[in-house]
């Protein structure tokens, strides 16, 4: 009897859990595809403003890519664009871009020059964020002599 | 004494495993953003450019497309040539298991393949040929007075799949490369340029 009563529920439950861990399984690879196929996030350009012309700027940020490996896909010196890339185990993709004068780039701290340099990259399709950026940006101040 | 031996096992798979780990933490390279992540370059493939910036630029140019590369973007007032060159590699098409092959080559799956988007796979829908495709990516940049060449290869299987991404700043390279621009620029100006 004691036996019966202690199998009943236990026979019961399990094709039910089956069915829930089967549901549970489901709703997780679900989850797991469906943020597979999410779009990749927006790039998050940061911008400074230097004391240098455009065409001066735009050739240290060409000298600073190119001394730390980028391959540069794409360049012109008179859109003030550049595009590079890096191949590695997560790729590198940076694109930059300077302009003179104009609208204001949007997230921009302080402003002591008149000549804007955007930059903006992705690792792996994951946007390159402040701490990743900065050192290229100090490295291109550096090169065009505005670092004490 | 069965144990003692299972001991010393243990710590010697111990010590070879640290080993190994901090081996590759050793040799990996500085990331390219980081600011200890300038100077990569090898130094051949940089030197003081010389001459009248275009026509170093014709020779450039010239010198890469007589080594199979296509020239992709050119900007005279950045001093910029951009081309790639994309090589079958038939021996590496012999593994037909594209997950075995994923697990093997640290599992490029969607997240790998993120960074390299639809610029590197458009041209492999398809067709009979499934030879995985090594692209190698170069520019010969002169900002100022140094002239800078920079490569990177990516191999990737004819459906996509990433199988090598590195870059690919060979010394062998950048001298042959130097050396043909320099006898191109050197020639005696015969007329118009081919």
């Amino acid at each position: 009897m004691s036996y019966r009563e202690k199998s009943t529920p236990r026979g019961a439950a399990t094709p039910r859990s089956g069915y829930l861990q089967a549901i549970g399984l489901g709703l997780l690879i679900g989850i797991l595809s469906l943020t597979g196929c999410a779009v990749s996030p927006q790039a998050q350009p940061r911008s400074i403003a230097v004391q240098a012309t455009v065409n001066e700027t735009l050739k240290a940020t060409l000298a600073m890519l190119a001394e730390r490996g980028f391959v540069i896909r794409h360049g012109d010196g008179d859109l003030g664009q550049i595009d590079a890339v890096l191949a590695s185990r997560s790729g590198y993709e940076v694109h930059a871009q300077v302009t003179s004068g104009g609208e204001r780039p949007t997230g921009l701290v302080m402003q002591n020059g008149d000549t804007f340099l955007t930059l903006s990259g992705r690792r792996g399709g994951q946007p390159l964020n402040a701490t990743e950026l900065d050192p290229l940006f100090i490295d291109i101040q550096d090169r065009l002599g505005l670092l004490p | 004494m069965n144990d003692r031996h299972c001991r010393t096992g243990r710590w010697l798979s111990l010590c070879i495993g640290l080993t190994m780990l901090t081996g590759c933490q050793a040799l990996s390279a500085p990331e390219p953003t980081s600011s200890a992540g300038g100077n990569v370059l090898p130094s051949a493939c940089r030197w003081p450019a010389s001459g009248d910036p275009l026509e170093r630029l014709r020779a450039t140019r010239d010198a890469l497309e007589s080594q199979g590369y296509a020239i992709l973007d050119t900007d005279a007032k950045l001093g910029l040539v951009s081309a790639e060159r994309k090589t079958s590699q038939p021996g590496l098409g012999a593994v037909n298991s594209p997950f075995g092959r994923t697990g093997l080559w640290g599992g490029f799956g969607l997240g790998g393949r993120n960074g390299y988007s639809l610029g590197v796979f458009q041209n492999f829908g398809g067709g009979y040929n499934t030879d995985p495709v090594q692209i190698e990516r170069v520019s010969v940049v002169t900002p100022e007075a140094t002239t800078l060449v920079d490569r990177d290869s990516v191999v990737v299987d004819y459906n996509g799949y990433l199988i090598d991404a590195r870059s690919y700043n060979q010394p062998s390279f950048c001298q042959q490369l130097r050396q043909d621009i320099e006898s191109r620029l050197n020639e005696p100006a015969a007329g118009v340029t081919p």
